[in-house]
């Protein structure tokens, strides 16, 4: 009985937060050649399911860590790894899962990038692969492939980026008996306003605001739309960015404003973001 | 609880391995020892802008120290006594690190 609310309760997990998510700010700008960028953060999220029906719950906390590198000035390559701990709960049973999440690679492409005296404007394009590579029950077990499309601006210390972004899931390696997972479709509009902080130039405080939107696919079988799977969510992230030379720290809460899940799943909860970044 | 004190502990460490004096705002070296040049920058739009390229313009053969400042637009290089620097290597540096050039001030 105890494995079966567990496997009921598996089942209510929507998909995984496979997007990166957070602090988009400076997603869209890619960084000087030769330049090395290392970023790691630790997100706490929740998720529960609708009140009335059951208890069930999951905590989650992810640690991601993240290598990008300037390869052109144009070319951008980075690697993400995240460090995964998931609590489940049913009927007062809890179930602890934790490991490595699917290796994610990418590459990022400066098309378009004009800087004047007064402002600064960019695109580039994203492409990244998630690779099957985690930890047994951690995993998706299945090749996904990420497109994104970074539109970037600057003036005067505020700065705006808004990225779409597209996730074709389960491209390869689906276990036969699953369905197909749904894809992904998602915007996110990162605003910020660096304030400097003293005289040196070298500090700066950024309020920052973000506005996500994030639609989910049901999954299929044989064509077929999966109940209880996939979603729609509209979330805002209030969060601060702090910058002294080549480290930031960042903090962000993000919180759901409306969602919608098909059928019978656990909704989204708030999410607590702390990051530093570190530049060479 | 656990895996939340163990990630806030590599956070904090993280932090204090990374945190550093507040660094200057001109360049390091002794601004007699060598001709400053500098050139208006455009693109730069935080703090942590400088660093990259800083470190592209030091690999200009000639060029002892490099300072760029986001606020003030501008590249401050040292030069060598005796080296020549053009301003195509330093547009060259500035593009490297997708800002833009704009004129030599000084």
């Amino acid at each position: 009985m105890k494995w079966l609310a567990f496997l009921l309760l598996l089942a209510l997990i929507p998909a995984t937060e496979s997007l990166a998510v957070g602090i988009s700010i400076d997603a869209g700008l890619t960084p000087p050649q030769g330049r090395w960028i290392l970023r790691t953060q630790v997100r706490s999220m929740s998720r529960t399911a609708p009140e009335g029906t059951t208890d069930a719950g999951m905590d989650r906390l992810m640690v991601p860590l993240v290598v990008v590198y300037g390869l052109r000035p144009q070319l951008t390559l980075g690697v993400r790894q995240i460090i995964d701990w998931r609590t489940m709960t049913m009927m007062g049973n809890e179930n602890k899962e934790s490991g490595f999440s699917d290796l994610y690679v990418f590459a990022k492409y400066k098309v378009w990038r004009i800087n004047t005296r007064s402002y600064t404007l960019g695109i580039a394009p994203l492409v990244g692969v998630d690779v099957p590579t985690g930890s047994s029950g951690i995993s998706n077990e299945f090749w996904s492939i990420n497109t994104g499309l970074f539109f970037s601006g600057r003036s005067d210390g505020w700065g705006a980026d808004l990225t779409v972004g597209y996730r074709f899931s389960g491209v390869a390696n689906v276990p036969a008996d699953d369905p197909d997972p749904g894809n992904e479709l998602g915007l996110n509009l990162a605003l910020a306003k660096q304030i400097p902080i003293g005289k040196s130039g070298q500090t700066a405080l950024a309020p920052v605001f973000e506005i996500s939107w994030k639609d989910t696919a049901s999954d299929q079988a044989d064509g077929v739309e999966t109940p209880n799977s996939g979603e729609t969510a509209f979330t805002l992230a209030p969060g601060l960015k702090y910058t002294r030379g080549d480290l930031i720290i960042e903090g962000l809460v993000r919180f759901p404003v409306s969602q919608d899940q098909k059928g019978m799943q656990m909704e989204i909860g708030n999410m607590y973001l702390i990051g530093i970044r570190h530049m060479y | 609880m656990r895996p939340t004190l163990i990630a806030i502990t590599c956070l904090a460490l993280l932090a204090g391995c990374s945190s550093a004096p507040e660094p200057e705002s001109e360049p390091q070296s002794d601004p007699q020892v060598g001709e400053l040049i500098e050139f208006e920058v455009f693109g730069m739009d935080c703090p942590g802008c400088h660093g990259g390229l800083e470190n592209l313009a030091m690999e200009i053969p000639g060029v002892s120290a490099a300072k760029a400042s986001w606020q003030d637009q501008k590249l401050v290089l040292e030069i060598e006594e005796g080296a020549e620097v053009s301003e195509d290597q330093v547009h060259d540096a500035i593009n490297r690190a997708n800002f833009t050039a704009g004129d030599r001030v000084k």
